[in-house]
């Protein structure tokens, strides 16, 4: 077993990583950049190294600087934590290659699987459903039978996106068959005068999709093993706001179907440390790979809380060549229902805008069943270089709905004082009737959003 | 802005000053504002002496040497250095070398550190006296 890590992240993670040092018994070194010397990760490890100024690509993501710094404390193991420099396949290599253990799949792995196209044909390879689309670009040869392609090949309805695209340009939702030669045609012309470039894919339009995800964990002794999945549908932008496991929507059939989809995805790298496999369900009850995040997953803890397994603990263990701490049978257990809420230092009332500075006072949700992962301290000021993730609040109870009640009077009890949080737009997605249901899709908060603005312009007019 | 006050300025001001940021500047069509604290950033927590030093600080985390392997050391505890001089390097890696120059003319007022010891990125190492 290793004797000492270095941590080569920041933040909450940092915090997460280092207790889970302690409680294996093994020293931790903490790195940090001249913004973070008042950081709660700095003060945690039992040593801390200061690796360069504020910003990002000098400090966190500077891979010479996190070397040395692990070189002369003597670490003989780094962990990346999520973010920064995790997912960099040749990060990974550097770390082996000195000597040291980089806590996570190898460099080989990340690269077959870490890359959206590059993972899509290892996944099409290894018989895991993908979603469905031209081959290639939209040539003239499949241009001659374009109906008949698209019907036999894909099937209706359709998304019709540029190459080149970006911001829905070039972007056309075709449902009728009759209207895609036109739309083609249309996506193609606008592609150019956006882009100047006018190719296409087409790709099956997934309807009302949810976000799934399968958390694996495996060995270097051959133990694969899947975890139930986390449902991330409640997204801003492509940013996961909330996440729940297990998922409201999922069928133990599926669930098990995922699973073993996730594992034969794993097997076909032969990957190694813990890894996430992201899924999008549709209405028609289909799945459809989506990418595989090659490091710890920031809402790690909903699994950790349903299943009662420390997957930190797993990663160092699998890195050490040791057996994983659970087996198949004891992942699949599912003892709760747990929910993640990420409080993030930005204001909802302004579009999510960014909101560091002082935090004056701080009150902590507490009691059963609840966890708070975070950095964050009263007097702590959050830096601007950053993400804004200041805390990870998971609840859990034997039931959804429990579960949803306690986020709620978690939620209440929390208090930062100083800046904004996401903390009351929470109360807010929990506390709507589609949430609580549990029938709702990705568009759950732009819906919400939407509603608001109207009902604010309504209350306009009314005045 | 069309219609702002003093008061919103120092509003900002003040929301400006409880966070790390230095500058904010703020436009609309031809009107906006710009707003910069005096303050300088984020004071190093090490001990520095009267201001006539002139604090030299490590540029990378890694070993610090007095110079490479076989060469002699540069500088010498109240000696004096002239601009430039190096006084030092601190090894990032396996013959990567960052070198530590002397600002200014002046006397090497107080060396704090060894060779072969390991120094953090912004670690003061050296007190230049400037002539």
């Amino acid at each position: 077993m290793f004797k000492k890590i270095l941590i080569s992240n920041r933040s909450e993670i940092a915090v997460r990583v280092i207790r889970a040092c302690k409680e294996l018994g093994i020293k931790s070194v903490a790195v940090y950049s001249e913004a973070d010397r008042e950081s709660l990760h700095v003060r945690l490890a039992d040593e801390a190294v200061c690796i360069g100024p504020g910003p990002s690509k000098l400090s966190y993501l500077n891979v010479e600087a996190i070397l040395s710094a692990a070189r002369i404390t003597g670490a003989d193991a780094v962990h990346p934590g999520y973010g920064f420099l995790s997912e960099n396949a040749d990060f990974a290599d550097a770390v082996n290659a000195s000597g040291m253990t980089f806590i996570g799949p190898k460099g080989a792995a990340m690269r077959q699987l870490g890359l959206k196209s590059a993972g899509k044909a290892v996944a099409r390879a290894a018989g895991v459903p993908v979603v469905p689309g031209t081959p290639g670009l939209v040539d003239a040869e499949y241009m001659k039978d374009l109906r008949k392609n698209v019907t036999e090949q894909i099937g209706f309805p359709v998304m019709i996106k540029a190459t080149a695209g970006g911001g829905g340009k070039g972007m056309r939702l075709v449902r009728d068959p009759e209207q895609i030669e036109a739309q083609l045609k249309q996506a193609q012309s606008e592609a150019q005068a956006s882009f100047n470039d006018s190719a296409v894919l087409i790709e099956k339009f997934v309807e009302e999709p949810r976000h799934v995800e399968i958390q694996i964990a495996c060995d270097q002794r051959g133990n694969y093993v899947a975890l139930p999945e986390r449902d991330c549908t409640v997204q801003r932008r492509h940013q996961k706001l909330i996440e729940e496991s297990v998922s409201p929507a999922i069928s133990p059939e599926t669930r098990r179907a995922m699973q073993e989809a996730a594992v034969r995805l794993a097997k076909a790298v032969g990957y190694t440390n813990v890894g996430t496999v992201e899924f999008l369900f549709d209405k028609h009850g289909k799945f459809y790979f989506l990418e595989v995040n090659t490091r710890l997953q920031v809402e790690h803890p909903v699994t950790e809380t349903v299943t009662g397994l420390d997957l930190v603990v797993a990663m160092i263990m699998a890195a050490a060549g040791e057996k994983l701490p659970f087996d198949q049978a004891r992942a699949s257990e599912i003892r709760c229902h747990a929910i993640e809420f990420r409080i993030n230092a930005e204001d909802p009332t302004r579009n999510f805008a960014p909101c560091p500075g002082k935090i004056t006072s701080l009150q902590l949700p507490g009691g059963a069943g609840v966890r708070v992962d975070t950095h964050i301290y009263a007097g702590y000021t959050v830096p601007s270089y950053y993400d804004s993730l200041l805390a990870k609040l998971i609840v859990s109870a034997p039931d959804r709905m429990s579960a949803i009640k306690r986020g709620l009077r978690a939620l209440d009890e929390l208090e930062v004082g100083g800046i904004h949080t996401t903390a009351g737009f929470h109360k807010k997605v929990i506390s709507h009737p589609d949430f609580q249901s549990g029938k709702f899709d990705t568009s759950l908060v732009e819906r919400m959003q939407a509603d608001e603005e109207k009902s604010r312009a309504k209350d306009k007019v009314a005045a | 802005m069309p219609d702002t006050s003093t008061q919103e300025i120092s509003e900002v001001l003040s929301w400006l000053k409880s966070t790390d940021l230095v500058e904010v500047s703020y436009r609309n069509g031809a009107k906006g504002f710009s707003l910069a604290t005096a303050e300088p950033g984020a004071a190093q927590n090490y001990p520095v002496p009267s201001n006539r030093f002139t604090p030299v600080c490590a540029p990378a985390v890694g070993v610090f040497q007095w110079n490479e392997p076989g060469r002699a050391r540069q500088a010498e505890e109240g000696a004096e250095v002239a601009d430039g001089q190096r006084l030092g390097l601190v090894e990032t890696g396996k013959g990567k070398f960052s070198e530590i120059k002397s600002p200014s003319n002046g006397r090497l007022a107080r060396v704090m550190i060894d060779g072969g010891a390991p120094v953090d990125f912004g670690q003061p190492l050296f007190f230049v006296e400037p002539a």
